[in-house]
């Protein structure tokens, strides 16, 4: 077999399919892979929840995942803010020829893995490869199914408690440098990871005082701020001091002019309670390593009607807009 | 003292009025950020001066650049804020999009690595800034020479603030009583310069850091003490300043006459390559004299603001037809601009 994936592997013949059950299917044991064309799944549920999201992320290896764990997150996170039990993933390939092999079979792993740490199974998926310069190396698209646990009635209202599981900006900070190649010796790590076990966790224990969950992926928890507050006609305080960012992430974001309220998270979620359980929710995040920064950052108001405001040190208040455009590196 | 009593002492101010400028985009920013002009009593207020370095850079350079970006075979390798200077309606990202070769980068010496990497393109390094960036393109110009590449250009639109500090306070319409020198210029050019301004000029003024503390620190230096020059910076800036810095930038680049943005030409407040790294200037990839003349828009007050004799809420387009998402000027194009500050922060007024 050749080191590189070849146009032929996309071609549905002999080649794509010794690709896909050598790459895939063997790592993502799906005992359902035959010759058809859809998998078949039990559900044990009176509700679904169904998402889909695609991944272009360049370089598709960082420090501290890859494309492929990536793909895997971010569906699981996407069905876990939900409410729901991840359970089944469905993936597509987009590749480039010339894709070196043991870099597929890398990311292949490392799906497998992500995967199998959530008890969540890849049940089908789809291959196709693509001329050279038709695409940056590899995209991936995930879709999933989870049950649906635990349903809240909780509407967003004054008082509710804003909670972050931890630390903001790693991942954005993360890709960037992997990106440029800047401070190669700095131990800063995406913070890609699945949180379907916390937030199930969460949501079993607690799912009535839940108003919302939301992962702030693209755009950060700036822009997921505002997209809660949206047109309900209430406000959200955040206190500046309160919100964790690793001192790492921070200096670098302070040497380039970023501010880590509009980086990407790919192992976070914001929490919304209602007031008086936030300590209970803290309780049941901090056991968890993905959610042991886990804090309170802000409330929900009546005041600062439609915006996001952060309390200042000076005693003020600052609008926190939406992500605008993207954030460049400045000169000085 | 500790910053809240100095906070609750600018807040109780009831002296004369006080108008103090800033000349630093990070100092625009912060100061917005920080929300520390809400609280001044009526009697004080702090102006944008001059500071950010692509604000001031003249649409004649982008001129430039636009043509250098349009020819075969170049690459133009930039600092992010220039992406998105409007020039005759469209930005370098526009360019980009349509298939011009533009680089983002970091450090100007990534544009060695560049120029190696392409020996078949010319590559242009956009070389904007002040005395703190100054000695990074030095640096690239000294090695560029160093190894001899002929494929690596500088288009240099660096500048020097004392000339132009100088310069406002000359202006009578403008009265400045006191001004909050730029902390990160300082520490490359030390005390010495600004020192020389206060004596020569008798207006006061403080070096001054970054954080919201330091930004307390001068504003109250500056209202409640009688001496006129204060380095409220000193874990960093020095009288004499980084004198490895400034020895690089003064071998490599001589001061010449600049155009700024909204303020025209100042003696002296620009840099050149000296003789010997001519053939290293991007000028001489274009021939100027066959571009055509450049129309500016009357409608933008970038300019006024620049001088600090407008707000940029003042301006007619402000937050209307200009916004960050549809700039018209580089004010609000600019991470560190002042109508981009104002934009960001005080748009929908103050909360209290």
């Amino acid at each position: 077999m050749t080191d590189e994936v070849k146009l032929y592997h996309g071609n549905g013949g002999v080649m794509s399919h010794q690709l896909i059950k050598d790459v895939f299917v063997s790592r993502f044991s799906c005992d359902r892979y035959v010759s058809v064309d859809s998998a078949i799944l039990t559900v044990d549920a009176d509700q679904i929840a169904y998402t889909t999201d695609s991944y272009v992320v360049s370089p598709i290896f960082f420090n501290g995942g890859d494309i492929g764990k990536i793909a895997v997150c971010g569906t699981i996170n996407d069905l876990a803010v939900s409410g729901a039990k991840p359970l089944f993933l469905s993936c597509g390939f987009i590749i480039e020829e010339g894709f070196p092999l043991s870099s597929l079979e890398k990311i292949a792993q490392s799906m497998a893995d992500t995967a199998k740490e959530c008890g969540v199974q890849i049940v089908t998926g789809d291959t196709k490869v693509v001329p050279r310069g038709c695409a940056d190396q590899l995209f991936i698209n995930t879709s999933g199914i989870g049950a649906v646990i635990a349903k809240s009635d909780a509407v967003l209202g004054a008082g509710d408690k804003v909670i972050v599981t931890g630390t903001i900006g790693d991942h954005g900070t993360s890709i960037l440098l992997s990106r440029e190649n800047l401070f190669e010796d700095s131990d800063i790590k995406s913070d890609c990871a699945p949180l379907s076990r916390m937030l199930n966790d969460l949501s079993m224990q607690m799912g009535a005082e839940i108003v919302l969950m939301k992962d702030p992926t693209r755009g950060g928890v700036a822009t997921t701020l505002n997209e809660i507050i949206g047109n309900t006609g209430l406000g959200i305080e955040l206190d500046e001091g309160t919100i964790p960012v690793a001192t790492a992430v921070n200096a670098v974001c302070t040497m380039l002019g970023l501010d880590p309220l509009y980086l990407a998270n790919e192992g976070k979620a914001l929490v919304v309670v209602k007031q008086g359980y936030e300590a209970q929710a803290l309780h049941i995040l901090t056991q968890y390593e993905c959610g042991k920064d886990s804090c309170v950052i802000g409330t929900v108001t009546e005041a600062f009607k439609g915006n996001v405001v952060s309390k200042t040190k000076t005693g003020t208040h600052r609008i926190i807009e939406m992500l605008y455009q993207d954030q460049l590196p400045r000169i000085c | 003292m500790d910053t809240k009593q100095m906070l609750a002492e600018i807040k109780g101010y009831r002296g004369a009025p006080v108008r103090m400028m800033e000349v630093c985009g990070t100092h625009t920013m912060n100061i917005a950020k920080s929300g520390i002009k809400e609280i001044l009593p009526p009697a004080i207020t702090i102006v944008s001066g001059p500071g950010c370095p692509v604000c001031v850079t003249d649409d004649h350079y982008m001129q430039v650049v636009f043509a250098l970006a349009m020819r075969e075979n170049t690459i133009i390798a930039t600092f992010g804020d220039l992406l998105k200077i409007p020039f005759d309606g469209k930005n370098l990202s526009d360019l980009r999009s349509n298939g011009c070769d533009i680089r983002l980068i970091y450090s100007p010496l990534d544009c060695i690595t560049l120029a190696e990497k392409h020996p078949d393109k010319q590559v242009v390094f956009l070389s904007v800034g002040f005395e703190t960036t100054t000695p990074l393109s030095a640096l690239l110009l000294q090695k560029t020479d160093a190894r001899n590449l002929d494929n690596l250009f500088l288009l240099v639109g660096n500048k020097v603030i004392p000339p132009t500090i100088a310069l406002l306070l000359e202006d009578s319409e403008l009265r400045i009583d006191a001004l909050i020198y730029p902390g990160n210029v300082c520490v490359m050019t030390g005390e010495r310069p600004f020192r020389e301004i206060t004596s020569q000029y008798h207006v006061k003024g403080a070096i001054c850091g970054f954080s919201d503390e330091a930004i307390i620190t001068s504003i109250h230096t500056l209202l409640f003490s009688e001496q006129l020059f204060h380095n409220c910076y000193q874990n960093a800036v020095s009288y004499d300043g980084n004198s490895v810095a400034q020895t690089i930038s003064q071998s490599v680049f001589d001061g010449c006459d600049a155009n700024w943005r909204g303020m025209g030409p100042i003696k002296k407040s620009g840099l050149k390559p000296k003789a010997q790294y001519a053939k290293y200037d991007a000028m001489r990839l274009v021939d100027a004299s066959a571009l055509p003349e450049i129309r500016t828009s009357t409608q933008c007050k970038c300019g006024e603001i620049l001088k600090g004799k407008m707000n940029p809420t003042e301006c007619p387009c402000f937050g209307t037809r200009c916004t960050p998402l549809s700039p018209m000027g580089p004010c609000m194009v600019s991470s560190e601009g002042s109508c981009a500050a104002s934009y960001l922060y005080v748009k929908n007024g103050v909360f209290e």
